[in-house]
């Protein structure tokens, strides 16, 4: 079952549809099996031995009547270290010809942002990041990467990502996290909802022992 | 028990009924490509239909039991051999100690499913025993097996003996049944007559992440992409080079290429046993 929202990338529709992932889970659904959050939309996967798709709907409908998407949901924010050196940043001399920036400008610009997490997808811990300037938009690439290593940083359309594992991909690279984002077995701790600030470190300090993924404590 | 990996064959996986609750972090589903044969497989031997068995590729593993087992095999026939002995598809056998299986080349078919009444002892991931190949986790330390492999198994034996009756199941077809995907209708009229009205062939690089298509008819020029939104096992793609996509157990759980069909759950067992050259038509089901 697709849940579709007016087709655009806005915190506010999203803080709606978080709100709309985190009841439906809470509601613990007997025969749903999955839900995947989007930009505009969520997913069901469900069992239609165990739940129809009429219940289904009209359990759907009852939560959202009840919705209050005012109510303070989880949200944590993340720093994520990322070394923008011409040696990670495969992209960098490219995106600076398209947009006409300097590379540190560039850099600049994209570790100055605050970044929401929109959604997770393509690969397990792929983070879909929203708030990137309008300057940084750049099209995809025409042929993509058959390899981007692990930990890039890149950017596709208006959006912005980390490849949490070596694969494939088309979105322009300008940078490398040290931090391993995705481990199998373990709790992955970013959700959508949350938030996300690159801090740049040297390519000295890359090459150094482990970094952590920290989370911002908030004084509020 | 242990299973021992004399030949592992072409791509061999451990695979159950799959990896839910986790595509909200991107984690796919993997799974049983065919699922009618997978779950026959295991309700010949007992087992629940969602429990983990063997998934072989084109060209079957041969196997050294080294304990007593019932095991059945299902999907393409291969040709296979117990104890030196042909056998066929879809009945239960009892194995002894010793016995080496060998599963030969898909004669019909691409898949094939071996089933062993117990289980295996091996560890879960994210609540699943299934193979992901791409991120590389979970089955066998999540790859496909290799030559000496011993894969650790808790055999369960029923009461039941060597059944002599077997069935055929031909899950070949050239007409592939679908619904229509969430952005059918906002898909140009041309290229939806063009989609049901065309002989597709599979093509290269199709496999457990998506089925490839290619067509001799015509190409579409680019559609509007959408924002990426979730996918599952079935749905139907038309990215930007034209020929459209059906995504099978492997496949990403978001993507931002409009889906203008989704397949039923028969139909994707039926594209599970195509390989590459087969042809077919997409029709919708009423």
């Amino acid at each position: 079952m697709l849940i579709v929202f007016e087709q655009h990338i806005d915190p506010e529709l999203h803080q709606m549809i978080i709100a709309l992932y985190h009841a439906i889970k809470k509601s613990q659904i007997v025969g749903l099996r999955s839900i995947t959050p989007a930009y505009s939309s969520i997913t069901l996967v469900f069992d239609n031995n165990l739940l129809s798709f009429k219940y289904l709907k009209r359990e759907l409908i009852s939560i959202w009547t009840k919705l209050d998407v005012d109510h303070e949901l989880p949200s944590r924010t993340f720093i994520i270290p990322v070394c923008y050196d011409i040696e990670f940043g495969l992209d960098l001399d490219k995106v600076a010809d398209r947009t006409g920036l300097t590379i540190e400008q560039i850099t600049t610009l994209h570790a100055e942002s605050g970044y929401r997490v929109y959604m997770l997808g393509f690969l397990p811990g792929f983070l879909y990041l929203g708030g990137l300037p309008a300057e940084l938009e750049i099209a995809r690439k025409q042929t993509p990467r058959l390899s981007v290593p692990k930990g890039s940083v890149a950017i596709g359309g208006q959006q912005t990502g980390i490849y949490p594992s070596d694969s494939p991909g088309g979105w322009q690279i300008i940078g490398r996290t040290p931090i391993s984002l995705f481990e199998p077995k373990t709790d992955f701790l970013i959700q959508p909802g949350d938030f996300i600030q690159f801090q740049p470190i040297s390519k000295h300090a890359f090459h150094q022992s482990t970094h952590q993924l920290q989370e911002v404590k908030n004084e509020n | 028990m242990k299973i021992e990996v004399m030949k592992p064959g072409l791509l061999t996986t451990i695979q159950d009924q799959g990896r839910f609750g986790y595509q909200d972090i991107g984690v796919q589903v993997s799974g049983f490509m065919d699922e009618f044969s997978a779950h026959l497989a295991n309700i010949l031997v007992g087992n629940s239909a969602e429990s983990a068995l063997l998934e072989m590729t084109l060209l079957g593993a041969t196997l050294r039991f080294h304990g007593r087992a019932q095991i059945a095999l299902t999907g393409a026939d291969c040709r296979s051999k117990l104890d030196g002995q042909r056998i066929l598809n879809n009945h239960v056998m009892n194995v002894k100690q010793g016995d080496i299986l060998e599963v030969g080349h898909a004669q019909k078919g691409l898949r094939t499913y071996l089933a062993i009444s117990g289980e295996f002892d091996i560890p879960e991931v994210y609540g699943s025993l299934s193979t992901n190949l791409e991120a590389g986790f979970g089955g066998l330390n999540g790859r496909v097996l290799e030559k000496n492999d011993l894969i650790n198994y808790i055999p369960r034996n029923n009461p039941a003996s060597n059944s002599g009756d077997s069935i055929d199941f031909d899950l070949s077809t050239d007409v592939i049944e679908v619904l229509p995907g969430p952005e059918f209708d906002s898909i140009p009229e041309h290229v939806r007559k063009w989609f049901f009205e065309t002989k597709f062939t599979v093509s290269n690089d199709s496999n457990r992440t998506g089925i490839r298509l290619s067509n001799n008819q015509m190409i579409p020029s680019e559609l509007p992409s959408i924002l990426s939104s979730g996918l599952v096992k079935g749905t139907v793609q038309i990215p930007n080079s034209g020929n459209p996509i059906v995504l099978m157990a492997d496949a990403p759980t978001t993507g931002g290429y409009p889906r203008i069909a989704a397949c039923t759950d028969m139909a994707c067992n039926q594209l599970a046993q195509m390989k590459l050259g087969d042809s077919f038509k997409f029709t919708l089901k009423n």
